[in-house]
């Protein structure tokens, strides 16, 4: 077997898919045992996927790519095949294939023009992540708050008990009619001030939002990573509302030109490294590329978090913006002090940016030890069900104003 | 200048011996995230910034083809 492990790191996971992929699993279940199974797509979800798989105890499968040059690697021990061996397989009925892909239309489509059958020879799970995201946008559309967020809302981990994500624990303590929490995984400020506007506009303003300022979004090339531009749900929306402007427009077309320019694919790395080794590259450039650059003021993320801002004033929106929690522990241990001197140096730009627009910021930065996180050495934000309770308390208060 | 992308590249990935023979993407000792990563140490610890658009896949061949394309969008950059 070739070395390159294309896994991405996973030690957080969504919820949806999680429900998403347990919906199937339960009602496709004797199948995969009677068959091989090709998971279609290796890239995070496909990663998740197989981790799924794993726990339920099926772990002989493959991955499937569209890119040649994943074919000579694997993820995590399973093998990534090119399609033509999948699909001679599939057509000898002897496999079945699980879209994992995000977008599953275009594999769809692939798969029905070699005369493949749907929930047949392939499944897909889809996490309706889309679909939710557009119901929460327009349901109750006399919300008096709104909370604007990423994965930080949707993520658990696979060892909680207690499986609400923090979107479902905020809504619950603040009443379903009166809060709306949107939610996106590597969702930017310029999509939140976009969206926030389009809301507005169509549906009226809530007494106040609260935004979160991700330093993973002000690195200046945070459009490049995958799943962070959401054209399919910017279109849904765009849908849906009604009145709609030329600025709104430009930025559809934006999301789309920007969504076909994706740079970072995956992370993989040297077979001369041990697993531990590779693991721990791949947490160091994680963590070095979203927090330790050196913060620029005049990047997009502020700057629309200042447009926001003066949009909301104009509509007397109390905006509080905050500032998501950060595994400082796993920082320190692999950078010392120096984690801590970029974190915080970056940290001090973002208060006098917050002061310079007459804001108070919610830093939750540091207020969580390693062990509140999905995992020890969860690089992102993504916290366990023991910090999704504080957190929850923590919002809901600074919304309530108490 | 090698020397500084070396360092760079050796904070990137220390798990292996890079020098001026590596081959930095036939031997995966870089990926994309390794790519980002290094233009943007590239940036704040020389002061040049190498837009997406302007490089090639070849420019990170090795050391030197690397210190070539900062060369190159430095001297673009002046002019």
């Amino acid at each position: 077997m070739e070395d390159i492990n294309y896994a991405w790191p996973i030690s957080a996971i969504d919820r949806d898919d999680l429900i998403a992929f347990e919906k199937w699993f339960s009602k496709y279940q004797r199948t995969i045992n009677e068959k091989k199974l090709f998971i279609w797509g290796a890239g995070i979800r496909g990663t998740e996927f197989g981790v799924f798989l794993k726990r339920n105890g099926v772990s002989d499968f493959l991955f499937v790519d569209n890119h040649a040059e994943k074919w000579k690697g694997h993820i995590d021990g399973n093998r990534i095949v090119s399609p033509d061996i999948a699909l001679r397989d599939v057509k000898r009925k002897k496999a079945v294939v699980l879209v994992s892909v995000e977008n599953d239309l275009e594999i769809i489509s692939q798969l029905t023009n070699e005369g493949l059958e749907q929930n047949t020879d392939f499944f897909t799970a889809p996490n309706r992540e889309y679909e939710s995201y557009a119901h929460e946008y327009t349901r109750a559309d006399e919300a008096q708050f709104i909370v604007m967020g990423d994965c930080l809302f949707s993520s658990i981990s696979l060892m909680d008990s207690n499986k609400k994500n923090l979107a479902e624990m905020v809504r619950d303590e603040m009443g379903m009619d009166s809060c709306k929490v949107l939610y996106m995984h590597g969702m930017g400020i310029r999509s939140y001030y976009n969206l926030f506007r389009m809301y507005c506009i169509n549906y009226g303003t809530p007494k106040s939002v609260e935004v979160m300022v991700n330093f993973e979004t002000l690195t200046g090339r945070q459009h490049l990573l995958p799943r962070s531009q959401h054209s399919q749900l910017f279109h849904m929306i765009d849908e849906i509302v009604v009145s709609k402007d030329d600025e709104w427009r430009e930025y559809l077309n934006l999301v789309d030109e920007r969504s076909n320019n994706l740079g970072i694919e995956m992370s993989h790395s040297s077979s001369n490294l041990t697993s531990e080794q590779e693991r721990d590259m791949k947490n160091r450039n994680y963590l070095r590329f979203n927090y330790m650059y050196k913060l620029d003021t005049e990047t997009e993320g502020l700057q629309y978090l200042r447009k926001l801002v003066k949009y909301a004033n104009d509509k007397n929106v109390q905006v509080i913006p905050y500032v998501p929690p950060v595994n400082y522990e796993l920082g320190k241990k692999y950078f010392g002090n120096k984690f801590e001197d970029a974190y915080n140096s970056n940290l001090e730009k973002i208060v006098d940016f917050m002061g310079e627009i007459d804001l108070q910021l919610e830093d939750y930065s540091h207020i969580f030890t390693s062990d509140y996180f999905c995992e020890p050495d969860t690089t992102d934000e993504s916290v366990n069900e023991k910090g999704r309770e504080v957190l929850k308390k923590r919002l809901v208060k600074r919304l309530k104003n108490e | 200048m090698n020397d500084k992308i070396a360092e760079m590249l050796r904070d990137i990935n220390p798990y292996v011996d890079i020098d001026g023979e590596t081959k930095l993407l036939e031997e995966e000792i870089l990926d994309s995230l390794g790519i980002v990563l290094l233009l943007q140490m590239i940036n704040e610890e020389l002061g040049v910034f190498i837009p997406q658009e302007k490089i090639e896949i070849s420019d990170f061949t090795d050391i030197s083809s690397i210190v070539q394309m900062v060369e190159r969008l430095s001297d673009a950059k002046e002019e």
